[in-house]
C-alpha cells in the first residue's frame, strides 16, 4: 500500500507554533492548497468546520482528527501537524498535542485512498503509535512508521 | 464470551474504523471473541451474518446513524453506545456491556 501520495513533507509539521484549532486547521489547509491537493481554501475550511459543529473530533489521547469529504479536495491526503504547546479543542476534553487532518476527494474513483485513510484512523488507537507520533522530530521517519503498521493490518 | 458489534459515524471515514479498532484492542485485552462491522465510506465491511449474531452473548451497537439492516439484531441483547464513547471509553463500554448480560 503507497502512502506516499497522500502524505509527505510538504503535509506535515511538527514544529508548529498555532495556538487554537482555527489556526490550526488553517495553518494545515494552507500546507494542502500550496501543494495543490485542495482547490479552495475557503470552502475546504468551511467543510472541515461544518463537520467538526456535529460531533467534536477530539479523541481525548491528544489527537483530533478532523476531516473532509468533498469536492475542494483534488488529491485525497493527510496533514499532519504536533503543536510546540498542546491547545484547547474548545470542545471540554483533553488538550490536543497532534492533529491528523483527512482531506478526501468526492471525485476520486475506487476505494484505495478511503482505505488507507480507515487504516491510518486504525493505527491512531495504537498507544505505542502515539508515543512514537509525541517523540519523532522527522517527517520521514513518522511516514515510514504509518507505512509500516498501516501494512501490517488486513 | 463473544461480542458483536457494528461501528458507522455521520462522515464514515474516521470514527467507524477508530472504533472498530478500540473495540477490538478492548476484546483482545479482556480475552474476548469480538467480531466488528463497519459501515463506513467503504460499505459494509465484515458483515455479520444471522448466525455470528445469534451465537453471541451481546450486541454492541456503536452507530451514530441508523444500522443497515437494523432488524438482525433484534433478538440479541443489545448495548447502545456511541462511535465517540468507544473512542474514549473503551473499557467503560466493555463494563456496562457486560453488566446488561449478567442482570
Amino acid at each position: 500500500m503507497d502512502i506516499s501520495k497522500m502524505l509527505d513533507a510538504e503535509t506535515i509539521n511538527l514544529h508548529s507554533d498555532s495556538i487554537n484549532k482555527y489556526d490550526a486547521i488553517k495553518e494545515m489547509a494552507n500546507m494542502l492548497y500550496k501543494s495543490k491537493r485542495i482547490n479552495d481554501l475557503t470552502k475546504f475550511i468551511e467543510d472541515v468546520f461544518k463537520r467538526e459543529k456535529l460531533e467534536s473530533t477530539n479523541m481525548d489521547m491528544g489527537v483530533a482528527v478532523p476531516h473532509s469529504n468533498s469536492i475542494f479536495v483534488d488529491k485525497t491526503s493527510i496533514a499532519i501537524v504536533r503543536f510546540k504547546k498542546e491547545i484547547d479543542w474548545e470542545d471540554g476534553g483533553e488538550p490536543v498535542r497532534c492533529i491528523f487532518l483527512f482531506a478526501v476527494s468526492k471525485n476520486e474513483k475506487g476505494i484505495t485512498h478511503l482505505d488507507i485513510i480507515a487504516k491510518i484512523a486504525e493505527i491512531l488507537i495504537d498507544d505505542d503509535f502515539i508515543d512514537f507520533l509525541n517523540k519523532t522530530d522527522n517527517s520521514k521517519e513518522l511516514i515510514n512508521k504509518i507505512n509500516d503498521l498501516i501494512g501490517g493490518l488486513k | 464470551m463473544k461480542i458483536v458489534a457494528v461501528t458507522s459515524c455521520p462522515v464514515g471515514m474516521a470514527h467507524t474504523y477508530m472504533a472498530a479498532a478500540a473495540l477490538k484492542k478492548m476484546a483482545k485485552k479482556y480475552g474476548y471473541e469480538i467480531l466488528v462491522e463497519t459501515q463506513g465510506s467503504m460499505g459494509i465491511r465484515n458483515k455479520l451474518s444471522q448466525s455470528d449474531i445469534d451465537s453471541a452473548d451481546i450486541f454492541i451497537n456503536s452507530a451514530d446513524i441508523t444500522i443497515i439492516e437494523q432488524e438482525r439484531f433484534n433478538n440479541i441483547p443489545t448495548y447502545k453506545t456511541s462511535t465517540s464513547k468507544v473512542i474514549k471509553k473503551a473499557k467503560d463500554v466493555f463494563e456496562e456491556a457486560i453488566a446488561i448480560i449478567n442482570k
